[in-house]
């Protein structure tokens, strides 16, 4: 499923690159408006340019493995999820399949690139130690196991209210841009938000990879939180999707 | 066959937006759930758009040589514009590239009206999209009080006319982009939802000191800096002068008329071809 869901990336022809394009440019803008604002100013609670723009760097490179869209409200929109259901596997494990597939076409085809080419936009790629970066990719493999289950208890939920899918993953994206530490990091926040949205499941989704990455984090403590709130989405997920399986509704097909 | 004069089609576009917007009221008021949850939802979106602007304007007391409120007033101009586009493009008459790469747009064609008329009114949902107004008309009651405006006769005028620019800068980019659906329906189906991205995710950003040739490809290439920076600068008066109230009017002109020809061109290639794919949702049918 992996498989054939990256192949499918290729489509018609290669015009898919012109995404790659636009979320090029992002970076590019991300990067220049940092150099705006930390521009003269020392480090922020550890944070200094350079650190800043690592963190953003590696943000934009990571950033589908640590978003988990698996895109399963498509399926309960178009009705193709029906057809899931008679297939020898759990209907979640169908579309975490073909994300991951999705997430190593891409991570081929634009993040390394970008990885090799931000030294040319003056930004260090490089880890804060050897041993932040093992760090950060078993922090990576704990943000994947987060964020899917957080998109499968967003799913679950939408069953439960019989409400669109789409609606509660389009909160969940929008939100968790912000929660997550995807965008900003959580040093910069002010009134002390960072510090609560530190608790909270979304930030193992990037902040604390990305955190751990440039050196800023308390890794065990955040690597810990992050596996519990793994477990504790997954547990109330599957039992959320067993008790609601019986409202499971399909438009189209 | 008869022609219709211009009068008449004026006539049946205020017809269709009356229509439209019934049975978009009609659609929400079905059930008090989906209101509230559409509502919600909305809201929740419209204001995570710009939180994290909002939170660095806030932590460093503004962004650049932009002041705090100055930001507020960047943020509130941008969240309007999104906003208008929801109201008056919904139906993915602004994500053009989904409907024609779903095979829809001969839902279009094979209605007695001009195109033009179709895409105007078919996107028209003041129901279900009056919450993505909301933040952007919040933030900017809330940064006016506090800013020094230039005393220029007409200053409202001038606001509308650089809104309305606005809004045609994102459309004129949407259907420029959105066009090479005609030609790769399955590859670039999605493309409009990457090029909207793009523009309202940065459409708050504040583009001084990126370089004179970044800032040119950010208002040609990709006009990012159309949608809102350009036309605060104006409107605040850091741009330099009267002409600076005139550039997003002139830069939604020449955008349009490079969308005009690039969906054209499409047309004529796809009244060769047709279409292949057919789905059935996400239009207004």
């Amino acid at each position: 499923m992996a498989v054939m869901s990256a192949a499918g990336f290729m489509g018609d022809n290669a015009l898919f690159l012109i995404d790659y394009l636009l979320r090029f440019l992002r970076v590019i803008l991300f990067f220049a408006l940092w150099r705006l604002i930390l521009h003269g100013k020392g480090a922020i609670n550890g944070y200094t340019l350079s650190t800043t723009l690592t963190y953003t760097l590696i943000s934009e490179v990571f950033r589908e493995v640590m978003e988990c869209r698996t895109w399963l409200e498509s399926g309960f929109w178009d009705g193709s999820v029906s057809m899931r259901y008679l297939r020898p596997m759990s209907v979640f494990a169908q579309y975490a399949a073909e994300w991951s597939g999705g997430v190593a076409f891409r991570l081929l085809t634009f993040s390394i690139p970008l990885l090799l080419l931000s030294s040319l936009m003056g930004v260090n790629p490089l880890p804060a130690s050897p041993q932040a970066g093992i760090l950060f990719l078993a922090s990576l493999l704990l943000a994947v196991f987060v964020g899917l289950g957080i998109e499968y208890l967003f799913s679950g939920l939408a069953i439960a209210f019989r409400t669109h899918p789409w609606i509660f993953n389009r909160m969940r994206a929008a939100i968790g841009e912000i929660l997550s530490g995807a965008l900003l990091p959580f040093a910069f926040m002010p009134l002390g938000l960072g510090k609560i949205f530190s608790y909270l499941p979304f930030a193992g989704q990037a902040s604390t990879p990305l955190s751990i990455y440039v050196g800023q984090a308390d890794s065990p403590r955040l690597m810990a939180l992050q596996l519990f709130w793994g477990v504790v989405l997954w547990l109330i997920a599957g039992r959320l999707w067993e008790k609601n399986k019986e409202k499971v509704v399909a438009y189209g097909g | 066959m008869e022609v219709k004069g211009f009068w008449h089609w004026v006539r049946h576009t205020l017809r269709l937006f009356a229509l439209y917007g019934k049975m978009d009221t009609l659609g929400l008021m079905r059930s008090m759930g989906m209101l509230l949850t559409m509502m919600l939802s909305d809201t929740v979106l419209n204001i995570a758009a710009v939180m994290g602007m909002l939170l660095l304007a806030e932590r460093f007391g503004g962004i650049g040589n932009w002041s705090k409120y100055q930001v507020l007033f960047l943020l509130g101009y941008g969240g309007l514009v999104d906003g208008i586009i929801n109201v008056f493009f919904g139906y993915n008459v602004a994500f053009i590239s989904r409907r024609l790469g779903r095979g829809q747009f001969d839902h279009t064609l094979i209605q007695p009206q001009p195109i033009v008329v179709s895409l105007l009114t078919e996107g028209f949902n003041p129901a279900f999209g009056l919450p993505s107004l909301l933040p952007g008309t919040v933030l900017l009651g809330i940064a006016l009080p506090h800013l020094v405006l230039p005393q220029i006769a007409g200053w409202w005028f001038l606001f509308a006319i650089n809104m309305v620019a606005s809004v045609a800068v994102v459309l004129a980019f949407q259907f420029a982009f959105g066009s090479l659906a005609f030609r790769a329906p399955r590859a670039t189906e999605e493309i409009s939802s990457s090029t909207m991205h793009l523009l309202m995710q940065l459409k708050s950003f504040p583009l001084d000191g990126l370089g004179a040739v970044l800032t040119g490809s950010l208002l040609t290439a990709v006009p990012v800096g159309g949608v809102a920076w350009l036309p605060c600068r104006a409107l605040l008066g850091m741009g330099g002068g009267v002409t600076s109230y005139w550039l997003t009017p002139l830069l939604s002109m020449v955008l349009a008329l490079v969308a005009v020809v690039t969906f054209w061109k499409g047309l004529q290639y796809y009244g060769r071809v047709g279409s292949q794919r057919y789905s059935n949702f996400g239009h207004r049918n």
